[in-house]
């Protein structure tokens, strides 16, 4: 009877800890968890026609199906910017395409662009909470740094230097977050 | 039966903290501030050659003058186009001493006329001329001392954004001409005018 019990008890303990360890992980590029990844623009209007663009990487680790990545952003907002208001850099005026890369054991169609970011839009796609990315595959069952199993998003921001943009600064943000729901 | 009872008490004991503590797997976070500084910028370019080659251009203005009895006034141009994203900025002009390589002509002799206009995407009214310029005037007006105003900028040059550049240029349009006069010995008379844009 005793045994019994303990052999009941094992198996709540390896469903329960098989639950605790279900995993998700942001890492950068250096597999850095976490990270915050800036982008930065400085331009100056230029004759001939030009675009400042960054490129951004972000990897994504699931121990398990049905995970989302979403993204809220706030700004550009603009500070010691002069000129009429409407001249401003505003989220519309930056190009924004998403790609998705499988590496190692993870499905090539385990993560999908939810639409717009499944082709060319701009930053103001991007609100509270907004969903880019469906993930409908686990990548292994480790979300260690050091696991080569992962998907590779990669955002390329563009800013093409208009004269008509008011000199000043401006400050966003893009948090992104991995979630199961 | 005591043992199944307690058995069956542990088993429900177990799930309850078990549905009650259901682990769930982190949410994981990445962030991107996205920092962007547009710098005030000012360009020059040749009004004849609008590329990045034509960009501070030097523009040369020959006249040759041969006395006639038909008199035709000769003329040359040097037209610029102007990329501002200041809200205020200024074209000055001067000039270097000029040398009549004894052609006898004067700088007052050299008419000059300022004229303006602006690209479709432009916005023409984000500059005006500044007197004398206003209507014709001569050499003596762009003083070799110090530098004088020649278009006064209260706005940045483009209304509408241009992809392409094409069409979002102020242009400044300068014209020299001089008569003929019976009265001028062959030689060669040169001055340089250097137009600046500066801001404010």
């Amino acid at each position: 009877m005793i045994i019994k019990n303990l052999l009941f008890l094992f198996l709540l303990v390896a469903i329960i800890s098989n639950k605790a360890l279900a995993c998700l992980s942001i890492t950068d590029d250096f597999n850095n968890p976490n990270p915050v990844i800036n982008a930065n623009f400085r331009f100056e209007p230029d004759i001939s026609p030009f675009t400042d663009c960054w490129t951004g990487t972000i990897k994504v680790r699931s121990s398990q199906n049905g995970w989302r990545l979403i993204a809220t952003r706030t700004g550009p907002t603009a500070s010691n910017a002069e000129g009429d208001p409407s001249d401003n850099v505003m989220a519309s005026d930056i190009t924004l395409d998403f790609s998705v890369q499988n590496f190692g054991m993870a499905d090539s169609n385990g993560a999908i662009l939810v639409s717009p970011f499944s082709s060319q839009t701009n930053l103001s796609s991007i609100q509270y909470g907004t969903f880019v990315i469906s993930g409908v595959s686990k990548t292994s069952n480790s979300c260690s740094s050091s696991n080569p199993n992962y998907y590779k998003v990669t955002k390329r921001l563009c800013l093409f230097r208009d004269f008509v943009f008011n000199p000043g600064s401006y400050e966003g943000q893009v948090s992104y977050i991995l979630i199961n729901p | 039966m005591k043992n199944e009872i307690r058995n069956l008490l542990l088993v429900v004991l177990l799930l309850s903290g078990y549905l009650m503590n259901t682990p769930e797997a982190k949410a994981a976070a990445a962030s991107v501030p996205v920092s962007i500084a547009v710098n005030g910028s000012l360009v020059v370019s040749d009004g004849d050659n609008d590329t990045m080659a034509g960009e501070d251009p030097t523009k040369n203005v020959s006249l040759t003058v041969t006395p006639d009895l038909g008199q035709t006034i000769q003329t040359g141009t040097a037209n610029f186009r102007i990329r501002s994203n200041r809200s205020t900025w200024r074209l000055t002009a001067q000039r270097t001493a000029s040398d009549a390589g004894g052609t006898g002509i004067a700088d007052t002799d050299v008419l000059v006329d300022v004229a303006k206009s602006a690209g479709s995407n432009a916005n023409a009214s984000a500059g005006s001329i500044v007197a004398p310029f206003t209507a014709q005037t001569n050499l003596s007006s762009i003083t070799t001392a110090s530098a004088v105003d020649v278009i006064n900028g209260t706005a940045k040059t483009s209304s509408v954004r241009d992809n392409s550049n094409a069409n979002n240029y102020f242009q400044v349009n300068t014209t020299y001409s001089i008569q003929p006069d019976f009265f001028y010995t062959p030689g060669t008379y040169s001055s340089t005018i250097t137009y600046s844009l500066v801001s404010p």
